[in-house]
């Protein structure tokens, strides 16, 4: 199942939350990040290996398994332009197909431009069934 | 292998029987030679005989859709072509041109052209599609579940145009600002006939203006820009009243679209817009 989520980070909205995906096998996180104007060519993007989800209420952690299209740190994606962007997605371990209300945290203390975006609610009357090809 | 005489005959007679329990094939006995011959030399007893005219037109279609290519529709249909290609090449010794004698528009595959196939399913088969959605304009990411209708094609790009959840309306996309389409089992939602109607037939180009209805737009041509929209008319509602040093007032039926400002446009001086005069203001506060 997946959920159309459209959450953007706070307090630089260039990285949005896009949609989530729930399978027995893993959890899909799909993101999209805008270069901003602040770095020289619009900067770098990376993932810290340690990225994870949290359950609200729960202290288990749901580390990051692979990424696709950003490259798991130390290694960096370097933008072209301060116009750039890129579309991207991390795996995660599965978590409960219920209700719930999850964190995505790549750093446990973040800066600004750390990827963490709280208080996502997955609602399972609001997800939508893919359908197998 | 031992086959009798008979056998041969009755197998040329139920070959000379009318269809369907025969074959009708054209089949005479030539006793100089002392053996059967077909009568039509074009004759084949294998599905649908092609004579010579046929051979030449398929090979001329080949030339045609060769051209076309594979990468302006999509990688299944050029899989298909170079199959078809190379049994008429076996089958009717079709020779390779060291030139080619068609030469259409075929630029670089583009960004997004993967999702062909899967939008071409959606709208086939009408299931819903979750889409990521990059806006060049606004430069944010969205994620919305579009209800895909058609696929059109304008000035070498690729577009879906879908009902869209999110803006309850048809909305186009470019394939270029797509990522990762997802084929949903979910209701799919009907797009509003009228408004397909008009998409399909009344719009120039992909993105109507928004609000706008379908409306008469004239303009005021110069002699060259008359020959032009006469020799390529821009639409079946074109009509082209021409005066008597060659410039012409020309009036279309149309929902106003990016594309026709931007047609317009391209014409500088060549063309003034006379109605909708929001539309003439609009395209002189965009110079």
């Amino acid at each position: 199942m997946v959920f159309e989520v459209n959450t953007s980070r706070e307090p630089i909205p260039n990285l949005t939350l896009l949609r989530v995906t729930l399978s027995p096998e893993y959890t899909k996180v799909d993101m999209g990040y805008s270069a901003i104007r602040y770095y020289i060519k619009g900067g770098w993007i990376r993932i810290s290996p340690k990225t994870h989800l949290r359950i609200k209420g729960s202290e288990e952690k749901y580390v990051l398994t692979h990424a696709d299209n950003i490259p798991i740190a130390p290694e960096h994606h370097h933008f072209k332009s301060t116009r750039d962007w890129q579309y991207f997605s991390l795996y995660f371990p599965p978590i409960p197909q219920e209700d719930c209300i999850i964190d995505l945290i790549e750093a446990e203390i973040p800066d600004n431009n750390d990827f963490n975006i709280y208080r996502i609610p997955l609602k399972i009357s609001e997800s939508k069934e893919i359908l197998n090809i | 292998m031992d086959i009798s005489s008979e056998a041969i005959q009755k197998d040329i007679r139920q070959m000379k029987d009318p269809a369907p329990d025969g074959f009708d094939a054209p089949i005479k006995y030539c006793r100089k030679n002392k053996g059967y011959y077909y009568t039509d030399m074009d004759y084949s007893i294998n599905g649908t005989s092609l004579n010579s005219h046929d051979i030449d037109a398929l090979k001329e279609a080949l030339d045609v859709l060769e051209g076309i290519g594979g990468s302006r529709v999509s990688e299944k249909f050029g899989y298909v072509l170079e199959k078809i290609s190379t049994t008429v090449q076996e089958e009717f010794g079709r020779k390779e041109r060291a030139n080619k004698i068609i030469q259409t528009d075929s630029p670089p595959p583009s960004r997004g052209f993967e999702h062909f196939d899967i939008l071409f399913r959606a709208c086939r088969e009408k299931v819903p599609v979750s889409i990521v959605h990059y806006s060049y304009r606004k430069r944010r990411f969205k994620t919305l579940t579009i209800h895909p209708i058609l696929l059109k094609e304008f000035d070498n790009k690729w577009y879906v145009v879908a009902h869209s959840e999110l803006h309850n309306a048809l909305r186009t996309f470019g394939l270029d600002r797509i990522y990762e389409p997802l084929l949903l089992r979910e209701n799919y939602i009907k797009a509003d006939a009228k408004e397909q109607e008009i998409y399909m037939n009344d719009v120039y180009g992909v993105y109507p203006l928004s609000d706008e209805p379908k409306q008469v737009i004239q303009v005021e041509a110069s002699p060259l820009a008359t020959n032009y929209f006469q020799a390529y008319p821009i639409h079946k509602s074109q009509k082209v009243k021409v005066h008597n040093h060659g410039s012409s007032t020309i009036s279309f039926k149309l929902v106003p679209s990016m594309e026709l400002v931007r047609l317009f446009m391209s014409y500088g001086k060549e063309i003034q817009i006379t109605k909708p005069t929001w539309m003439r203001h609009y395209i002189e506060n965009a110079k």
